[in-house]
């Protein structure tokens, strides 16, 4: 026989009233979840952990006042035990990484059936992580695609305008060569020396030299 | 000889009187041309005046007219300005609104059909309610698409730069061409309409990239200057002919582009060549 105190602990939150019963009647059927309490905002959200002993906590994204995100961020700061779950639809990759970053144990969305929600919750009670398959998946590509989206300083023309730079091209010179207008190539010059934080052009031959950028 | 004494004195006189006329006459002549000198001079300073007038008139009404052109221009711009940006809010609220108060009760809906599977098992095998939770999932997908096109949630929720390095992602994946995504010095977010106004540009540069270019490979720059912010977005497709005709450029979207970066009061520059690629400059003041 379970106990009530050795039920797992579980408050949810969802600005739709709709949702939230229909959230929680689905878990009140298992026996080992208690729903200690429901919240329709970030603030109340809050405000519970004071009253209750949660230990996982399922957030929706979109509310008013202090929406996911937020709330996740702060529970994280004030409560760094309570494991949280996204409870969402949004399936964009930056907010997934961005909550994932936060430190958020899973990640669901609403369309996930019972023995999902079941199984999350089980797995981060024991420390792990569960993500609904098209998230782990969506974190997936975002992994193997980020070598195109890498932040490297450079871009490829920019790259073609240092080692131009570097053979003493002018930007008329450099214009003819690679088919862009004066305009452009200082456009270029302009950000490029934004981007490497040098003054002039004997800084940014230096810095392309350090890089090993140009011979 | 007296008789003919008076008779010359009387035609010397006469002659006299005859000499004394005509140099009357040429006086009054003198004096009238004097006069009709002086009455030219006094026409002609008139029609001067006149002209003078004229030309001030006309030139003040000029400049009314370019005021009153200036005023309307700027009236125009306001509405401009008000126009998208209540556009803008429109949208935010509907995508909002689609994504949460409708999604909400399709997610709701499949929570009770589950339910309804939980108590009830034999709906486990029953195939038409099983594909009414399928509808279900496929109508909540479709309804994520349709708010992301209005407003991506992205944009709203963590602003500029993860909206558009979502988008490049997601024109990799989607329509296969690399899309390189660079965003340097973007700690702090632009206040929101600057930021969705960027994105729109950007966004419809892309989209002339994908539609028109036929490139292989693109880059979209951002750098944060102290007082601007400068948008390079380059492709290596077939570019076009930069001397074409205003309105040509708008068939190919650069239109609404320019709409939207006079908008932000910012310059934008097109550099292209037949075969030589295309590269679109745009740089945003911020406001400091």
């Amino acid at each position: 026989m379970l106990t009530t105190t050795k039920k797992i602990q579980l408050l949810v939150a969802d600005d739709h009233a709709i949702l939230r019963d229909g959230i929680v009647s689905l878990l009140q059927t298992e026996p080992e979840f208690q729903v200690a309490c429901t919240a329709a905002g970030g603030y109340e959200v809050l405000e519970l952990f004071g009253k209750h002993n949660i230990d996982v906590c399922l957030l929706d994204i979109n509310m008013p006042g202090l929406d996911g995100i937020e709330t996740a961020k702060l529970i994280r700061q004030r409560k760094p035990d309570i494991k949280i779950i996204m409870l969402t639809t949004y399936n964009d990759r930056e907010i997934i990484s961005e909550l994932v970053h936060i430190g958020v144990s899973g990640y669901l969305l609403k369309n996930s059936d019972k023995a999902e929600l079941v199984e999350a919750i089980n797995k981060v009670m024991k420390g792990r992580h569960y993500f609904s398959e098209e998230v782990e998946k969506i974190i997936l590509e975002g992994l193997t695609e980020k070598k195109n989206i890498e932040v490297i300083p450079l871009t490829e023309r920019e790259l073609e305008i240092v080692q131009l730079l570097a053979k003493e091209y002018t930007n008329e010179k450099i214009a003819a060569e690679l088919h862009i207008s004066y305009r452009t190539v200082e456009t270029h010059r302009k950000n490029i020396m934004q981007k490497t934080k040098t003054g002039n052009l004997a800084g940014l031959i230096k810095y392309a030299m350090n890089k090993g950028l140009v011979k | 000889m007296l008789l003919k004494d008076s008779i010359s004195n009387e035609q010397s006189r006469y002659r006299t009187q005859e000499i004394n006329t005509v140099y009357q006459l040429a006086e009054k002549d003198r004096q009238i041309a004097r006069q009709n000198n002086l009455r030219n001079i006094l026409i002609a300073l008139f029609l001067f005046l006149l002209l003078s007038l004229g030309f001030l008139y006309n030139r003040y009404r000029l400049q009314q007219r370019n005021r009153y052109q200036q005023e309307l221009n700027r009236q125009q711009n306001e509405m401009f300005n008000a126009i998208s940006l209540a556009q803008e809010q429109e949208r935010k609220r509907i995508a909002q609104d689609i994504h949460d108060s409708l999604g909400s009760v399709l997610s709701a809906a499949k929570l009770k059909m589950i339910e309804a599977k939980e108590s009830k098992p034999e709906l486990t095998t029953d195939e038409k309610f099983l594909s009414g939770i399928g509808l279900l999932d496929e109508a909540s997908a479709e309804l994520r698409n349709i708010s992301h096109n209005i407003m991506p949630a992205t944009l709203s929720k963590l602003g500029l730069i993860p909206a558009l390095k979502n988008l490049c992602e997601k024109v990799i994946s989607h329509k296969g061409l690399q899309v390189r995504f660079i965003a340097h010095d973007f700690e702090n977010r632009a206040d929101e309409q600057t930021e969705i106004t960027i994105y729109r540009i950007v966004l419809e540069l892309i989209n002339n990239v994908v539609k028109h270019a036929a490139a292989s490979r693109a880059t979209v720059q951002l750098v944060k200057y102290p007082d601007y912010i400068n948008i390079t977005v380059e492709d290596n497709g077939r570019g076009f002919d930069t001397a074409k005709t205003a309105d040509e450029k708008k068939g190919i979207g650069l239109g609404s582009v320019a709409a939207r970066v006079d908008y932000l009061k910012g310059k934008m520059d097109i550099d292209s060549m037949p075969g030589k690629g295309t590269t679109v400059v745009v740089d945003i003041p911020l406001a400091s």
